[in-house]
C-alpha cells in the first residue's frame, strides 16, 4: 500500500513536471529577462567608476581553438581590467560561432561586445535585433573614428547605418605571382608579361627538365581547387586559377560595377576566353594534376617546398628564411623564386586581385545601449582597444620580456624558437587590434624582399567595395551557383566543349534567372548607397 | 581426399588474400596515422603526405604537444569522466532498472513510458544548456556526467536482462532475510556480469569520445577533456575571419596533428582487444530470450 502511494505520487510528480516543461518556454525566458536587468540596475545608479562586468564575443581573434586561460595566467587581461576597471568576460566563438552565440541569446546571456569575422553575418543579426546602430554613440568618440582608415569604415555602414567599427584588419597584397628564377636562368628565359609568354614558361618548365635531373617530373604551374568547387572567386580563397581569370580582367562568381551598372563575369565573353586559355593549360598538362586535390593553401605551399613546380600563386611571405629553410629540408635545394607583376592580359587588365574588403565587424548589442553608463564605459573599453598607445604592445605582441623585448620605444619580437610558443598561443585571441602593416608584428627577417613583395602585389589590387557586401538572396541562389561552378569545371577540363558556352549562358538566364540576381544586388547596393 | 587438394589449395589462397587485403584496409590507416606522426614534417611533405614507413624516426611532435603540460590536465579530466562518470552511470542504470523489471512494480508501465520518451524526444541543445546553466554546472567537470546518467537505451538493455532472472532467486533471498540493497548486491549483481560489463563499457567508450557536451558546457581550459585537446590541434587552423596573412601561421604540421590522434586514441585502442568480447555479447544481452 505505501509503496503503491509512493509511486503514483512521483508519477503525478512526473506527468506534472512535464506539463511544466512544456510551457516552460515563454515562462523561463521570461523570469530570465529580468534577472540580468535587476543586477544591472543598481550599478547604472551609483558612479561611473564602480568596477563592472563587461562581456566580449570574440570570433576575431587569430587562434580560435586556442582556450583562454585562467585570470592568474593571463598578464595581457590582468592589463585590460585594472586599466579599464571592468571585470572582462570573454567566450571565443570558434568555428561553430553562430551556434553558440545563439545559445548565449537563447539563454539571455546577450554578450554586450559583439563581434563578427564576416559582413553578412552582422547584417544578419543586425536585422534581426540583436546589434545596435552606433551612430549618435560613435560621434562622441572622435578619436576611436580616427583611428579606423575611412575605406574601412565605410563597410561597417547598412542602410545608412553605422553598425559597428572594423574588428580586425584584414591584410592586403598577401597573395602573388612566383616565378622560380633558378629554372628561368637555366632555361635562359625571361620573366613572362603576357598569357602566350607565361604559357610559353610553363611548357619549358614542364618538358625542359629545368631541374636538370634528366626525369620528367617538373610541372609549370600549380593551382587549387577548394571544397566548395568554385575555380573563381570564394570566401575559400582559392590561388592559382583565380589570378588567370583577373589577367583576363574577369572572375566567375565576382559582382562588379562598370559606369554606374551592375556587372556579373559568369557571363562575360572575356571567362571564355580565360577558360579557353586555362583549358589550353591543362591539355599542354603543364598544370600539375594534383590542383584537383589541393583544397587549402597549406597542400599548395608544399607544392613550392617539394621544389618540383615552377610558377604559382602563394604567400608573399615565402622567400622568410624559415621557408627556405623547408625547401631545403624537403626538396633539397633552396630555388631563387621571386615574386613578378602579374602578366598583362590580352584586354590591357594587369590585375592581381580585389583589393580587402573590411569583413570584420566589432559592435554593441541593443541590450548595453539601454543602460547609458555601460555604454560608456563599453565604448571606452573599445576605444582603449584600438587607441591605447600603451596598450598597443601587450596586445599585439604579447607578454613583455617573455614574446617581445622593448629598447628606447622601440618593440622587437623574441624569436619563437626559443620559448614555448604552445604556452601563450592564446594571446594571439588579443592581437587582432594589430595594424594590418605593423611590421614588428609581422617580424620578417628578410625585410626588404617581404616588403617589396607586398608592396608589388599591392599595386596590382582592383578596387572592390561590391563583393563579400552583396549576397545572394534568390532561391535560385544555391543552385545556380552550383551550375555555373561545375560548368566552370566542365569546360576547363574538356568534359563540355566551350562551344557550348552561349548555351550555358542561356541556362544561366532563363533557367537560373541571373536577371533576378542582378536586380537584388542592385537593390542592396541602392540600401548600403554604394549605387546612386 | 586427393583429388579436392588442389581447389582446396586455391580456394584457401583466395581465402588468405582476400582477408589480408580486408585485414590491410583497417590496418593501414592505423599505421599511416601512426607513421605521419613519427616522420619529420619535411619528408611528409616531399612524399605528398603519404607515409608508411618512416624512413628515419623523430618524436619532436610528441614533444610539441607534451609541452606545456595541458595534455596531462586534459587527460585528467577525461580519466575523472571516465571513471567516476562511468561508476555513477551503472549506478543509476542499475537502481533503476532493476525496480523497472519487476512485475510487482506499481506503474511500472507509466515509468517505462517515460522513458521510452526520451528516447524518442528530446529537449535540444538550447533547453538542455539552459538546464545545465540555471543549476550551476556551467564549466564544471560534473556537467558532463550528470546531464548523461542514465541513457535510456541502456537501461533497457539491463532492464530486459534482469527480466530473465527468475523472480523466484528474490523470493529465495528475502525469506532468508535479505533487504533490497543486499538482494541487489548479492544475488542480482553476481548473476548479471554480462550486462554489467558491457553497459559499462558503453558508457566508459562514450565519456571517452564524447566532446560536444564539454565544448558548450566547459570554457576554462583546466577542465577541458582530452577530445577537446586534440580538436584544438587538428582545428588551429581556423582563423575564421579567413585572414589569409594569420591562416598560414596557426597550422599545426601534419605530424603533429597526427601525434595528438596517436595520443587520444591509444589507451582505449590498447583497452580494447581485452574488452572486445564483451561488445558483441552486450549487443545479444537482453535481446534473446528464451
Amino acid at each position: 500500500m505505501k509503496k503503491t502511494s509512493y509511486a503514483s505520487l512521483l508519477l503525478s510528480l512526473a506527468v506534472l513536471s512535464g506539463i511544466v516543461a512544456g510551457c516552460s518556454g515563454s515562462g523561463n525566458s521570461g523570469s530570465n529577462n529580468s534577472e540580468p536587468a535587476a543586477s544591472g540596475q543598481p550599478q547604472s545608479g551609483e558612479q561611473t567608476d564602480k568596477k563592472i562586468k563587461l562581456s566580449f564575443y570574440n570570433t576575431i581573434g587569430y587562434r580560435q581553438t586556442t582556450p583562454m586561460p585562467a585570470l592568474e595566467q593571463d598578464p595581457i587581461r590582468q592589463m585590460i581590467e585594472k586599466d579599464n576597471n571592468i571585470d572582462l568576460e570573454m567566450t571565443l566563438g570558434g568555428e561553430n560561432w553562430k551556434d553558440k552565440l545563439n545559445l548565449l541569446i537563447t539563454s539571455s546571456q546577450i554578450p554586450d561586445i559583439i563581434t563578427f569575422p564576416d559582413r553578412a553575418s552582422a547584417v544578419k543579426y543586425y536585422d534581426q535585433g540583436l546589434l545596435a546602430d552606433l551612430d549618435e554613440v560613435l560621434a562622441q568618440y572622435p578619436d576611436l573614428m580616427a583611428s579606423f582608415d575611412p575605406t574601412r569604415l565605410e563597410p561597417m555602414k547598412y542602410k545608412g547605418k553605422t553598425i559597428g567599427v572594423p574588428a580586425s584588419e584584414g591584410v592586403g597584397g598577401v597573395n602573388g605571382w612566383w616565378i622560380n628564377t633558378t629554372w628561368l636562368k637555366k632555361l635562359n628565359l625571361t620573366e613572362p608579361t603576357n598569357p602566350q609568354e607565361l604559357l610559353e614558361v610553363m611548357k619549358a618548365f614542364t618538358f625542359d627538365d629545368p631541374d636538370g635531373n634528366n626525369k620528367n617530373d617538373t610541372y609549370g604551374f600549380v593551382a587549387m581547387l577548394p571544397k566548395d568547387g568554385s575555380l573563381g572567386y570564394s570566401t575559400a580563397g582559392p590561388k592559382g586559377f583565380q589570378q588567370i581569370f583577373w589577367m583576363f580582367g574577369v572572375q566567375p562568381n565576382f559582382v562588379d560595377m562598370k559606369d554606374g551598372k551592375v556587372v556579373v563575369y559568369n557571363t562575360d565573353p572575356k571567362t571564355k576566353e580565360a577558360l579557353q586559355f586555362i583549358k589550353d593549360m591543362i591539355d599542354a598538362k603543364v598544370v600539375d594534376p594534383d590542383w584537383v586535390t589541393i583544397d587549402d593553401g597549406l597542400k599548395l605551399d608544399n607544392k613550392m617546398y617539394q621544389g618540383k613546380v615552377g610558377v604559382m600563386v602563394a604567400d608573399w611571405r615565402r622567400m622568410e628564411p624559415a621557408d627556405q629553410q623547408k625547401m631545403k629540408e624537403t626538396g633539397g635545394s633552396t630555388p631563387e623564386w621571386k615574386q613578378i607583376a602579374p602578366p598583362k592580359g590580352p584586354n590591357g587588365d594587369q590585375i592581381l586581385d580585389a583589393k580587402v574588403f573590411q569583413q570584420s565587424l566589432l559592435g554593441l548589442s541593443k541590450e548595453v545601449l539601454k543602460d547609458a553608463d555601460k555604454t560608456k564605459r563599453a565604448m571606452e573599453f573599445i576605444q582603449y582597444l584600438y587607441t591605447s598607445k600603451e596598450a598597443y604592445p601587450y596586445l599585439s605582441y604579447g607578454i613583455k620580456d617573455k614574446t617581445f623585448t622593448e629598447t628606447g620605444g622601440q618593440f622587437k619580437l623574441i624569436d619563437k624558437s626559443t620559448y614555448n610558443e604552445k604556452e601563450i598561443e592564446w594571446r594571439y585571441n588579443y592581437a587582432f587590434v594589430r595594424k594590418s602593416d605593423d611590421s614588428v608584428y609581422f617580424d620578417f627577417k628578410n625585410p626588404t624582399v617581404t616588403n617589396a613583395n607586398q608592396e608589388l602585389n599591392r599595386s596590382y589590387l582592383k578596387d572592390n567595395n561590391i563583393n563579400p557586401r552583396i549576397v545572394d538572396t534568390d532561391p535560385m541562389a544555391q543552385d545556380r551557383l552550383k551550375y555555373v561552378n561545375e560548368m566552370m569545371l566542365k569546360f576547363v577540363t574538356g568534359k563540355e566543349p566551350l562551344s557550348n558556352w552561349d548555351k550555358y549562358v542561356k541556362t544561366l538566364d532563363d533557367k537560373f534567372k541571373q536577371a533576378d540576381a542582378v536586380a537584388a544586388y542592385e537593390q542592396q547596393l541602392k540600401d548600403d548607397g554604394v549605387m546612386k | 581426399m586427393e583429388q579436392v587438394t588442389i581447389w582446396n589449395r586455391l580456394g584457401k589462397g583466395l581465402n588468405y588474400t582476400l582477408l589480408t587485403l580486408l585485414a590491410a584496409t583497417c590496418v593501414i590507416p592505423f599505421l599511416y596515422v601512426i607513421s605521419v606522426s613519427l616522420t619529420p614534417i619535411s619528408e611528409v611533405i616531399r612524399k605528398d603526405g603519404l607515409v608508411l614507413i618512416p624512413s628515419h624516426i623523430t618524436w619532436t611532435a610528441y614533444e610539441e604537444i607534451m609541452q606545456g603540460g595541458r595534455l596531462f590536465d586534459a587527460y585528467k579530466v577525461t580519466i575523472f569522466r571516465v571513471v567516476v562518470g562511468t561508476l555513477l552511470n551503472m549506478l543509476f542504470t542499475v537502481t533503476m532498472a532493476l525496480p523497472l523489471s519487476r512485475k510487482a512494480m506499481p506503474g511500472r508501465s507509466g515509468f517505462l513510458m517515460f522513458v521510452v520518451f526520451t528516447m524518442l524526444f528530446s529537449g535540444g541543445m538550447i533547453p538542455s544548456y539552459l538546464i545545465v546553466k540555471e543549476v550551476g554546472l556551467l564549466n564544471s567537470e560534473w556537467a558532463l556526467i550528470i546531464p548523461g546518467l542514465v541513457n535510456a537505451f541502456y537501461l533497457m538493455i539491463v532492464k530486459s536482462f534482469f527480466e530473465q532472472l527468475p523472480e523466484a532467486i528474490d523470493e529465495a533471498a528475502r525469506i532468508d532475510g535479505a533487504g533490497e540493497i543486499s538482494i541487489l548486491v548479492r544475488i542480482i549483481l553476481p548473476l548479471s556480469m554480462p550486462v554489467i560489463a558491457t553497459i559499462g563499457l558503453f558508457y566508459a567508450v562514450w565519456h571517452w569520445n564524447s566532446y560536444f557536451d564539454a565544448l558548450l558546457y566547459i570554457n576554462s581550459p583546466e577542465n577541458q577533456p582530452v577530445q577537446l585537446f586534440l580538436r584544438q590541434i587538428l582545428l588551429a587552423s581556423v582563423a575564421i575571419s579567413g585572414d589569409a596573412a594569420e591562416a598560414a601561421n596557426s597550422v599545426n604540421p601534419v605530424s603533429v596533428q597526427m601525434a595528438s590522434v596517436v595520443v587520444t586514441t591509444l589507451p582505449i585502442v590498447a583497452v580494447y582487444p581485452f574488452i572486445q568480447k564483451h561488445f558483441t555479447k552486450g549487443v545479444l544481452v537482453g535481446s534473446v530470450k528464451g
